[in-house]
């Protein structure tokens, strides 16, 4: 049986786009450039596990840097004072990762609206502090230095481009654990919970269960990005996570497009090289960044990436009606 | 008289100094199709949303099936048979008429997360037979041709059916209708209790909430009335239009059921 429901190709269009992520280090050869698409990386990460929280579900949380800062710190300490191996501590702050953001979830996840957000940001000032207090440990302020970097037998993951390879597979599985998960059972009871909660819960969804799982999915991708970070940089400082990388992210999600997962990897990849190139215009860049935002969310409600979607979606539609 | 499905025990529910539902208590035959009636603010919403665990109860029971439903929260309720509607709709707006109804399913369907991102056979299997069986649904009343509009821009009268259509997907061995009729058409309100006829017919008890009379009167098995939270009358459409505690309620008051109620 032909299935009814209003699928857009995306998994071809995803096999289309690694291929071209994969052939764009050999057709661009600058550093630079590759270093900066390196970084966009771990924003789409961010932003791929904001998404299904924030865009999917309707949990706005403003807290969602801490995730990434904890994925960090969990890798940088357990391989500079514990000797875990890199691979072996990205696991093992992706479990620590799971288990504070369940314990924060599952109390935040009570709260609605506004309350949720205020929940999450205060987590997130909270963990902010911490990185910078905890000295002994974090090395605060002044930084933690000398995280390893990761190997695979002689292959060291050291200079830009094998990085870039490693930060976009991964990045890659992601897209496609998003896009099987929004299009599923479990996703429509994402959209149900945004749609209306009580409804949801009417049709037989436990709600509250079902935003502390997938703020916990959302949480272990931030923690990746922040361990594939951690061995990248090698120098962590409490500043990478501040409150202001929260509201990026919540920005890159909207820009790009709340609720599509093409959105948001366009909106964290253009907002992570727009700042580069704007940064010829010496003070005026932020007013300018700022500008764009602006323009994009007035004319563009749902997002860059969302409206171009959406619009194709309804060329599809239309055409199965004729 | 036939076993109770939902039986409702001096159920009792204040908000501050106005009780709202003060010892009402009632049952719903398995297989009928149970009204309850009465004046604005008598206290009927608070009922369904008191057995649909939306509120919690002062004092009393609510059995489904001889099972306590007080205790339990709301989606554990729907899983165990009881679905409901509501008076001002509350569907999923951004989501397509199907998928509406498809996530109706979710009481009765498996997969998880793991089935989702790993897809597979099984979660591909089950994902196929709940548009299958929301797609058979749409049919049964009648919104097929709109499977893949927008819920929100369906006609109010068809987004009504679409909530009814969402409740059957979970399943029920029981459906709480909450003013279905409230704001169709004549045509509309006619189409809707042959529906609901259907519904029962199918099996499905049913327990509407109502105002619009006719409707009450054409298709009600029993009818329990309810004024100020308090029991006033019950019985079948023919005694509840002859009893006297309702005429004497109801006498020159001016709402539409004493005016039903005379015609």
């Amino acid at each position: 049986m032909k299935s009814t429901i209003d699928r857009l190709p995306h998994r071809t269009a995803l096999a289309v786009f690694l291929v071209l992520v994969a052939v764009l280090p050999l057709v661009v050869p600058s550093k630079y450039f590759i270093s900066i698409l390196v970084l966009a990386g771990f924003n789409v990460m961010l932003v791929l596990g904001l998404n299904l929280v924030m865009g999917y579900t309707g949990q706005v949380s403003l807290g969602h840097a801490g995730f990434y800062g904890l994925g960090a710190y969990a890798s940088g300490v357990l391989t500079t004072k514990y000797g875990f191996n890199p691979w072996v501590a990205m696991g093992a702050a992706l479990v620590i990762c799971a288990i504070a953001s369940g314990l924060i979830g599952a109390a935040a996840l009570r709260l609605q609206g506004y309350y949720l957000s205020m929940a999450t940001l205060g987590f997130g000032i909270i963990l902010y502090i911490l990185f910078g207090e905890l000295a002994w440990l974090t090395g605060g302020p002044s930084g933690l230095t000398g995280i390893p970097e990761f190997r695979i037998g002689a292959l060291r993951f050291a200079s830009d481009v094998p990085y870039y390879y490693l930060v976009w597979s991964i990045v890659g599985a992601l897209l496609l654990f998003s896009f099987h998960l929004v299009d599923s059972r479990v996703g429509r009871s994402l959209r149900s919970i945004q749609g209306d909660e009580i409804a949801a819960s009417l049709v037989g969804i436990n709600t509250w269960a079902t935003k502390v799982q997938i703020f916990v999915i959302g949480a272990c991708m931030a923690s990746l990005a922040g361990s594939l970070y951690a061995h990248y940089v090698t120098v962590l400082t409490p500043d990478s996570f501040g409150f202001m990388l929260s509201i990026e992210i919540v920005v890159m999600v909207i820009v790009g497009g709340s609720g599509s997962i093409w959105g948001g990897l366009l909106g964290a990849v253009l907002l992570t090289l727009l700042p580069e190139y704007l940064r010829a215009m010496k003070d005026y860049d932020v007013l300018i960044y700022g500008a764009i935002v602006i323009l994009v969310v007035m004319f563009l409600p749902r997002g860059i990436g969302g409206g171009i979607e959406h619009r194709l979606r309804q060329r599809m539609l239309a055409r199965r009606g004729d | 008289m036939a076993e109770l499905l939902l039986e409702v025990r001096e159920l009792r529910k204040a908000f501050g100094g106005l009780k709202a539902v003060d010892g009402a208590s009632f049952g719903v035959p398995r297989g009928c199709i149970k009204a309850i009636i009465g004046p604005n603010g008598a206290g009927k919403t608070t009922l369904i949303n008191l057995i649909t665990g939306l509120e919690r109860l002062d004092s009393g029971e609510v059995r489904f099936a001889g099972q306590r439903l007080d205790k339990l929260q709301p989606y554990e309720i729907v899983r165990l048979g009881v679905a409901r509607t509501f008076q001002n709709l509350k569907l999923f707006a951004e989501m397509s008429v199907l998928e509406n109804v498809m996530a109706g399913r979710h009481p009765r369907t498996h997969a998880g997360i793991a089935a989702a991102v790993f897809r597979t056979g099984g979660a591909r299997r089950e994902e196929a037979a709940i548009e299958a069986d929301a797609s058979r649904l749409l049919a049964e009343v009648g919104l097929e041709a709109h499977a893949h509009d927008r819920a929100a821009d369906l006609p109010f009268g068809k987004q009504r059916l679409l909530e009814i259509a969402r409740a059957l997907a979970t399943g029920p061995s029981l459906l709480l209708l909450d003013e279905p009729a409230a704001g169709l058409n004549s045509a509309e309100a006619a189409g809707l209790g042959a529906l609901i006829r259907s519904i029962r017919d199918s099996g499905v008890t049913v327990m509407l909430v109502e105002h619009h009379m006719e409707l009450v009167m054409d298709i009600s098995d029993e009818i329990f009335v309810l004024n100020f939270g308090q029991a006033l009358a019950q019985g079948t459409p023919a005694e509840i239009r002859n009893n006297p505690a309702v005429i004497a309620a109801y006498l020159g008051d001016e709402s539409s059921l004493a005016q039903d109620l005379r015609a």
